[in-house]
């Protein structure tokens, strides 16, 4: 009987044995992905060729939702905010992060883990607090941040949320304040670069900047990929602040594309229209992302990698 | 040749099984025990006498019915405490579990409904109620109404309440508290300056209302006081916003579940013009970001405004706020009478509302009758609350008990409240066929646009009225099925 065990259990060799444990390891997430992503994705996209409000019936329309979405006079105008934030708010990011990486990963600044940490804290605080934090700091009348303009001698400071124009670039400030968190990694990315190819630099003679342009960056762009990638995924899908500080207003000018939807779905029931915005915005997003990887072998470089 | 060990392949299939079992069963209906038919005699036998006594029947189970809201982490004791001890008692019958509001609990309910996992009775008003009467989510209390009310005992109710409880055709809800816009005094600041309180008899008009607001602005920047302003009426507010249109005879909409915006008429847009002036010209009413856009109540306690236009339906809240901590004087007032002698301000439709998937129906009635009856609107709404009760027979001693459990209110003329009622001028508001289009599409952003942003007057409105009624067009009012 004992040889028999012996002989069903050589069925499965070590390298079967070792992907079965993997397996078993991954099944959890796998159960997760199919049941709550993969099985909601396509539960959303099933619903978006329909008019429902998932209580009183569905009606097939095809492809209408995301026709009408083209009509719809909210949906260009969330686009705009959300692309303006976007824009605006991953460049201004991404070289915040950077710069206050360099200057901490530099020799010049003493005190350098107390600075870490002040900077890094930031990140650490829950969305909704950041966000009723700032609405102090962006108050027009109150607020510091018009306090220290006021002092350095600006007759008019903007009215911030209170105004059409002020109210996105007032979430962009806030949106910077949160640069710690990318700021570590890049400072990660910094101290990794070997030294020796500094070493080798100031042999030949290269200066503070070509080091930086000709070392450092190059070195870094690994970093810089994956935050751009992080930084676009996430500004595009904008919601805590609007949703805490402006609810799209004034006259829908923080309406973003992922307020809009929460809008459209769960104080208006038109979930089958919201999920055809969701999946506009996932192929935005994919585009977006897409266009990054794909330019990414023209500037990112990782070490040890040979080019023609 | 039997293995004696449970291989690998066993175990699985094995387990298999169980778990396909355990989740058949746990989708089987659960489990309820048929009463034991009586064995049937044999032909021609007499029927077997018990063999022994009858047993007493066994006590039958309460039924649960589950009950959401109740008011914050202060009130929910006492309303849980007037439950037990005075509903429960009287039915036992009926099992009440209470669940308190958890954040963001409208989007909560409205996800537990889609999943038919909502309590049975929740708290509601009308704003979300038109939204979910159209999705056929409210149980319609009408028959029971018309079963077992009479009609002294509707006439209990005011008028505008009861009737704002029909949506679409069925009755929503039944009254939970009354909340009416009147007008708050800062009278340590109308002193300060000087300027004496309007009559208490309510006879006066908008246009007093003005000069009184602009003698308090400019003697408060006569003495240098800038950060101070005479009153605020939250113009961008969508509850609010028409109260001065329907004092000046003008309306936003031409009936209820109408399709016509009516904001460009003559009536509506002089009031319109002069909430703007007031804010934006004059700036006798504070502008959203002077006063962190903070609702009135909340600038009122500290000072930023000298007069409120504001609900009284939580009067201890106030008095706990402005009279307890930031121990301010303060008093009440009429709503001012409009150029064409109307009074008119919001009145609420708050309510307690049954989810249409109950299972029971008559014993949720029973606890709402009792929500909306004498005993709980005296023991909660109004001596732990300072509510304003749903029953004209209570309304009428509400001065008197609010002050017995607050004396500090003796300085505050709630006999308003009673005399607002009693004249009327509370009533519901403006209803679109397609309410959800008219205001988030264009209403509310352009009112931001106006009264927050302040870059247009308000003839602006003219066009977005335009706009709203062709909108408006392709709507049809859905009635539940």
């Amino acid at each position: 009987m004992a040889q028999e065990i012996a002989v069903k259990g050589r069925r499965l060799n070590l390298r079967q044995r070792e992907s079965l444990v993997g397996f078993l390891f991954c099944l959890p997430w796998l159960i997760h992905f199919t049941l709550l992503i993969a099985g909601a994705m396509i539960f959303s996209f099933v619903i978006s060729l329909s008019r429902t409000d998932l209580l009183t019936g569905w009606k097939f329309i095809g492809f209408q939702n995301y026709s009408n979405l083209f009509k719809d006079f909210l949906f260009w105008k969330s686009l705009r905010v959300t692309a303006y934030y976007t824009f605006l708010v991953v460049p201004l990011g991404i070289i915040l992060a950077l710069s206050i990486a360099l200057l901490l990963n530099s020799k010049v600044v003493a005190f350098l883990g107390f600075w870490r940490l002040i900077y890094y804290l930031p990140s650490v605080v829950s969305g909704v607090a950041v966000a009723i934090l700032w609405m102090w700091v962006l108050n027009p009348r109150f607020g510091l941040l018009n306090a220290t303009l006021i002092s350095l001698g600006v007759k008019n400071p903007p009215r911030w949320l209170y105004s059409e124009e002020w109210a996105i670039p007032g979430f962009v400030l806030m949106g910077l304040w949160g640069a710690g968190g990318a700021m570590l990694l890049y400072l990660a990315g910094l101290q990794s670069i070997p030294t020796h190819l500094y070493e080798a630099a100031e042999i030949d003679g290269a200066g503070s900047w070509a080091k930086f342009w000709r070392i450092t960056l190059p070195m870094l762009t690994p970093t810089i990929f994956f935050n751009l990638i992080m930084s676009i995924i996430g500004s595009f899908q904008v919601f805590t602040q609007v949703y805490v500080m402006t609810n799209g207003g004034p006259n829908n000018a923080t309406l973003t594309m992922v307020f809009y939807l929460y809008r459209l779905a769960f104080l208006e029931f038109k979930f089958g229209y919201a999920s055809a915005l969701a999946w506009v915005l996932f192929f935005i997003i994919l585009f977006f992302t897409m266009l990054v990887v794909r330019s990414s072998a023209a500037w990112v470089y990782y070490e040890g990698e040979l080019r023609k | 040749m039997f293995s004696s060990k449970l291989s690998r392949r066993r175990f699985l299939t094995g387990a298999a099984i169980t778990a396909a079992g355990m989740a058949l069963a746990a989708c089987a209906p659960k489990a309820t025990p048929a009463p034991t038919p009586a064995p049937k005699p044999a032909a021609g036998q007499p029927t077997a006498a018990p063999a022994q006594p009858t047993p007493a029947p066994a006590k039958k189970e309460p039924v649960v019915i589950r009950e959401q809201g109740g008011g914050n982490a202060i009130v929910f004791p006492f309303h849980e405490k007037c439950i037990k001890e005075k509903f429960m008692a009287e039915h036992p019958e009926i099992k009440v579990e209470l669940e308190p509001n958890p954040d963001g609990w409208v989007e909560k309910l409205l996800t537990q409904m889609v999943a038919g996992t909502a309590p049975d009775l929740f708290e509601a008003w009308g704003n979300i109620l038109y939204e979910w009467v159209d999705r056929n989510l409210i149980f319609d209390l009408q028959p029971l109404v018309d079963r077992d009310f009479t009609k002294e005992r509707i006439e209990e109710y005011t008028e505008f309440q009861w009737k704002g409880l029909v949506f679409k055709g069925i009755r929503a809800g039944m009254p939970r508290y009354i909340n009416i816009i009147l007008m708050y005094i800062h009278k340590d600041l109308w002193d300060k300056y000087g300027v004496p309180y309007p009559p208490e008899d309510g006879n006066y008009t908008f246009d007093d209302y003005t000069g009184w607001l602009k003698t308090l602005t400019e003697k408060a920047r006569s003495k240098g006081d800038n950060n101070v302003w005479a009153g605020w009426i939250p113009m961008d507010d969508l509850d609010r916003f028409w109260t001065p249109i329907h004092s000046w005879g003008g309306k936003v909409v031409d009936e209820k579940y109408g399709k016509v915006c009516l904001l460009g008429e003559p009536e509506a847009q002089a009031a319109l013009k002069w909430a703007y002036d007031m804010e934006f010209t004059w700036n006798y009413h504070s502008q959203p970001a002077q006063v962190e856009n903070k609702w009135p109540s909340t600038s009122f306690g500290p000072g930023l405004i000298m007069s409120a236009i504001e609900g009284v339906g939580w009067l201890f809240t106030r008095e706990r706020v402005w009279g307890e901590e930031a121990k301010i004087r303060y008093d009440l007032r009429h709503h001012p009478k409009g150029p064409t002698g109307k009074r008119s301000t919001l009145g609420t439709t708050d309510c307690w509302s049954v989810n249409k998937a109950t299972k029971h129906p008559e014993e949720v009635w029973t606890l709402l009758q009792f929500l909306a009856g004498p005993v709980y609107q005296m023991d909660v709404a109004i001596k732990v609350n300072g509510q304003i009760p749903v029953l004209k027979s209570l309304i009428k001693d509400y001065p008197k008990l609010l002050r017995e459990v607050k004396p500090r209110l003796e300085d505050v003329r709630l006999e308003t409240v009673t005399e607002a009622i009693e004249w009327g001028y509370p009533e519901d508001g403006p209803w679109f066929c397609d309410q959800l289009e008219a205001f988030n599409t264009y209403l509310g952003p352009a009112l931001q646009k106006v009264y927050t942003v302040g870059d247009v007057g308000p003839d602006y409105l003219i066009e977005v009225a335009n706009q709203i009624t062709e909108a408006q067009n392709d709507c049809v009012v859905t009635w539940p099925k």
